[in-house]
């Protein structure tokens, strides 16, 4: 295998080897796409290295088990080709990130007599917190999901429907109530 | 920090500039690909010790059924009667527990 010549290939046509010849066609698509689900995993985490290592590294795993439905799976992760297999990765990597959190949340109890912010505060003081994560302590993981996801990411309402298996209207409507509650947690304005 | 919502845009666009990168890519990627590697080959060696289970189950059983009553000189008259009658059976029924055996012990089943 010529390493130069593969990293000049399409994540389609490294997607068609992989299926076709195995495993080591699939190194280069996780090293073009590492830095990228590394970061989705930091934001959606709120910084926490470990934690964005982990959703990573499944997501691939994943991505690579799954990878025949990819290729006839096309519709819904947006027009442009070439974004095609990171929109579906991205997709793979928020479940994982659901998952995720959801172990944790079975291990970390919930302190007495706290509101979900302070318990949400308490289990990030530890780390140095972006603006952007302490922006969305308040919300869900879901929510952290979805404005990351269309905020950040610039992903439209359909490519986050595509990715999360929802509908336009539901990504529409929870991020819309996402905005929402970060309203309510000030008396400022947020854009929509 | 900020917490004010008035700068979600500002913030916002300041998470955009944000690069984050993964210390060392490379073993990473060499990390995810071990794993998936040897998640094939964990796949591989469950399939073949699930078939070897189910063989020495089913030797187990046959072995059972043949054997009856249970009696030192009715095991030896059964066995020589089934080494005569299907002599393979009784072969890949021992060489699979002791294949069984070996599989537990090489893989620490039980420690």
């Amino acid at each position: 295998m010529n390493a130069s010549k593969t990293a000049e290939k399409s994540d389609d046509e490294l997607v068609k080897l992989t299926l076709e010849q195995g495993s080591q066609y699939f190194g280069p698509l996780v090293k073009r796409h590492s830095d990228y689900l590394f970061g989705l995993g930091m934001r959606l985490s709120g910084g926490r290295t470990e934690l964005a290592k982990d959703m990573s590294q499944q997501a691939f795993i994943k991505a690579f088990n799954y990878l025949a439905s990819f290729n006839s799976n096309h519709s819904g992760l947006g027009d442009i080709k070439a974004k095609r297999f990171r929109n579906w990765l991205t997709g793979i990597a928020v479940n994982c990130h659901t998952d995720l959190a959801k172990a944790e949340q079975k291990y970390v109890a919930m302190p007495e007599h706290s509101s979900n912010l302070e318990h949400a505060k308490s289990r990030f003081d530890q780390q140095a917190l972006s603006d952007f994560s302490e922006l969305l302590i308040p919300l869900t993981t879901e929510e952290r999901q979805l404005i990351t996801l269309r905020y950040v990411y610039e992903y439209s309402i359909a490519e986050i429907a595509g990715m999360l298996g929802l509908t336009e209207g539901t990504s529409k409507s929870k991020i819309s109530r996402a905005i929402a509650r970060l309203r309510l947690n000030s008396d400022a304005p947020v854009a929509e | 920090m900020n917490t004010d919502l008035h700068n979600f845009e500002s913030t916002i666009e300041a998470e955009k500039e944000r690069v984050y990168q993964l210390e060392d890519s490379d073993q990473f990627a060499f990390d995810t690909l071990t794993a998936i590697q040897s998640q094939q080959s964990n796949l591989f060696k469950w399939l073949l010790f699930s078939l070897v289970v189910t063989l020495s189950v089913a030797a187990i059983l046959l072995q059972f059924i043949f054997i009856q009553p249970v009696s030192i000189s009715a095991i030896g008259q059964l066995i020589q009667e089934v080494l005569e009658d299907k002599p393979h059976y009784l072969a890949l029924a021992n060489l699979s527990l002791i294949g069984l055996i070996l599989m537990m012990k090489k893989w620490r089943v039980f420690g």
